[in-house]
C-alpha cells in the first residue's frame, strides 16, 4: 500500500515537473514565434517603402514577385544645375557631403507628401506619387512635395553659404502619365520600379526648367489634376528629345489655400 | 468565400477584422498606451479574474435582435451584408450614435466620411455621403472640389483642418499620424478631438467592409 502511495506519489511529482518544463517550454515557444511574427511584420513595413505591399507578400511567399501592372503615376524628376561643372572643383569628401545633405533633405520633402523615392541617378532624383498605394490626390501631392523641395533647398542654401561652400540649384520636372510597374532587374540586382514614356517625358520636362530658367515645371496632364489653389504661368512650349511636337510646360510659382476656385455656390 | 464560407459567415469575419481597423485607430491616434492593458492581463492578479471574465462573457441565449432595414441609416448596405448577425445591429447602433452626436456637426463628419471613401475606392461610402451632403446643400460640384483637393474656401475653419486629416487616418505610420494628430488637437476641444477621431475608426472600418463585402 505504502509503496503503491510512493509511486503514485512519484508519478504525480513527475507530472508536475513535466507539466513546468513543459509549459515553460511552449511559453518560450510562444515568445520566439511572436518575436519573429514582429520581426516579419517590421520586414514587411520596411519593405513597403520600396514596392507596393502585395508584391511583397509575394516576394515573402515565393522568394519573387512576377507582379507587374499598368498604373498611373505622378513622376516627379529632379536634378541638381551645373553640378557636374561644381564637382569637379570640389574635394571628394566635400563634394559627397553637400550632395547626401541635399538627398537628405529632398527624401524628406517627397516622403512627407507621400511620394517614393524610386532611385537617384547621379545628382537626380526619380520619385513617384501613386506608384506604392492607389492615391487620388498623387499629382497635388507631387506639387507640394516640390513646393517644399524648393524651400528645403533654399534653408540648404543658406546653410551651404554660412559654410562658405557654393548653392545649388535644382529643377524639377512632373508629369503624370501610365507607367508599367513591377520588380525588375536580374538576380543580382533587382528592385521595383515603373516604365514608360510618361517617365522619359518628366526627365525631359526638368530639363526644360534650365531653357525657362524656372526651377519647377508641370506638364498639361499634371496642370489638368492640379488643385487650382497652385498657382501656375504657362511657358511657351519647347521641343524635347524624342518626342514629335513641342510640349507645353507650366511654371509652378505657389499655394495659397485662399484661393477660391470658380465652382457654383449653389445646386 | 472560395473556402467554402457562405457569405454572412464572409461579412462576420470582414467585421471582425473591420473592428481592429476602429481600436487600430483610436489607440494609436490618442495614443493610449497598450502595456497597462497588456501587462495586467500577464499579471497574477489576472488569473484571478480571468474566471469572472470567462463566466460573464459566456455565451447566453438571447433574443434575437431585429435585423436594422436596409434603409435605416447611413452606410444601410453594408450593415445589411450582416443581416443575421448579431454584429449588424452593434454596427448600426455605432454608426447611428456616432451621426447623432452633436459635438461636429453631420456636414463635416460626412465630410470625412467621403474623403476616407475616395481614399479607399469606396464607391458605396462614396455614394452615401454624396447623397446625405446634397441634402445639406452642398452641390456637387463643391464636393468634387473638396474631394479632388482636400481643401476648399467653402469648407469652415474647422472642416478645412478635418478634411485633409481624415485621408490620412487612412494608411500611416504611427509616429507620423501622432505628429499630425498634435497639431491637429491644438484649436480643437477634447469633445471634438474624440468625435474625430472616433468617426475617421469608424469611417475608416465601414469603408473597408464595404470594398471587401462588394469584392465577395
Amino acid at each position: 500500500m505504502l509503496i503503491a502511495a510512493a509511486a503514485l506519489a512519484a508519478v504525480v511529482v513527475a507530472l508536475v515537473l513535466w507539466l513546468g518544463r513543459t509549459r515553460r517550454t511552449v511559453a518560450a515557444l510562444e515568445e520566439r514565434l511572436a518575436a519573429a511574427a514582429g520581426d516579419l511584420e517590421s520586414l514587411q513595413q520596411a519593405f513597403a517603402r520600396f514596392a507596393p505591399a502585395e508584391v511583397v507578400e509575394d516576394i515573402i511567399a515565393q522568394g519573387v514577385s512576377t507582379r507587374s501592372e499598368k498604373k498611373e503615376v505622378t513622376v516627379l524628376f529632379a536634378d541638381l544645375k551645373g553640378f557636374t561643372t561644381l564637382a569637379e572643383h570640389l574635394d571628394p569628401d566635400v563634394l559627397v557631403r553637400i550632395l547626401n545633405g541635399y538627398f537628405e533633405r529632398m527624401s524628406r520633402a517627397i516622403t512627407d507628401h507621400r511620394g517614393h523615392v524610386a532611385k537617384f541617378i547621379g545628382d537626380g532624383i526619380l520619385a513617384l506619387f501613386g506608384a506604392l498605394e492607389a492615391n487620388p490626390w498623387q499629382t497635388n501631392d507631387a506639387a507640394h512635395a516640390a513646393l517644399a523641395m524648393r524651400a528645403a533647398l533654399a534653408d540648404y542654401d543658406a546653410t551651404l553659404a554660412a559654410d562658405g561652400l557654393p548653392a545649388l540649384a535644382m529643377g524639377v520636372g512632373i508629369h503624370r502619365g501610365t507607367v508599367v510597374a513591377g520588380v525588375i532587374g536580374s538576380a543580382e540586382l533587382i528592385e521595383y520600379g515603373v516604365i514608360g514614356s510618361a517617365v522619359n517625358l518628366a526627365a525631359r520636362v526638368q530639363e526644360l526648367t534650365r531653357a525657362h530658367a524656372v526651377d519647377v515645371l508641370v506638364t498639361a496632364a499634371v496642370r489638368d489634376a492640379l488643385d487650382p489653389r497652385f498657382t501656375l504661368h504657362a511657358m511657351p512650349p519647347l521641343e524635347v528629345k524624342g518626342l514629335p511636337d513641342p510640349v507645353a510646360t507650366f511654371a509652378v510659382d505657389r499655394f495659397d489655400a485662399e484661393t477660391r476656385s470658380q465652382v457654383p455656390a449653389t445646386p | 468565400m472560395r473556402a467554402g464560407l457562405s457569405r454572412p459567415a464572409a461579412a462576420e469575419i470582414v467585421f471582425a477584422a473591420a473592428a481592429y481597423a476602429v481600436t487600430n485607430r483610436v489607440g494609436t491616434l490618442l495614443v493610449l498606451p497598450p502595456e497597462p492593458l497588456v501587462s495586467f492581463v500577464a499579471s497574477p492578479v489576472f488569473r484571478f479574474v480571468r474566471p469572472l471574465l470567462a463566466w460573464r462573457m459566456r455565451p447566453r441565449p438571447r433574443a434575437p435582435e431585429p435585423a436594422p432595414r436596409p434603409d435605416d441609416g447611413p452606410c444601410a448596405a453594408v450593415v445589411a451584408a450582416l443581416d443575421g448577425s448579431p454584429a449588424a445591429g452593434v454596427l448600426r447602433r455605432a454608426i447611428d450614435g456616432a451621426w447623432a452626436s452633436g459635438v461636429l456637426p453631420r456636414r463635416t463628419k460626412t465630410l470625412m466620411l467621403a474623403v476616407i471613401a475616395r481614399a479607399l475606392g469606396c464607391a458605396h461610402g462614396e455614394h452615401e455621403a454624396r447623397r446625405f451632403l446634397a441634402a445639406e446643400g452642398l452641390a456637387p460640384g463643391q464636393l468634387d472640389e473638396i474631394l479632388a483637393n482636400l481643401g476648399s474656401p467653402r469648407l469652415d475653419a474647422r472642416e478645412a483642418r478635418l478634411v485633409p486629416f481624415a485621408r490620412e487616418t487612412v494608411r500611416y505610420q504611427p509616429a507620423a499620424i501622432q505628429r499630425r494628430m498634435r497639431e491637429l488637437a491644438h484649436g480643437l476641444t477634447a469633445e471634438e478631438i474624440v468625435e474625430a477621431v472616433g468617426i475617421a475608426a469608424l469611417a475608416n472600418a465601414v469603408c473597408r467592409m464595404s470594398v471587401v463585402i462588394d469584392a465577395c
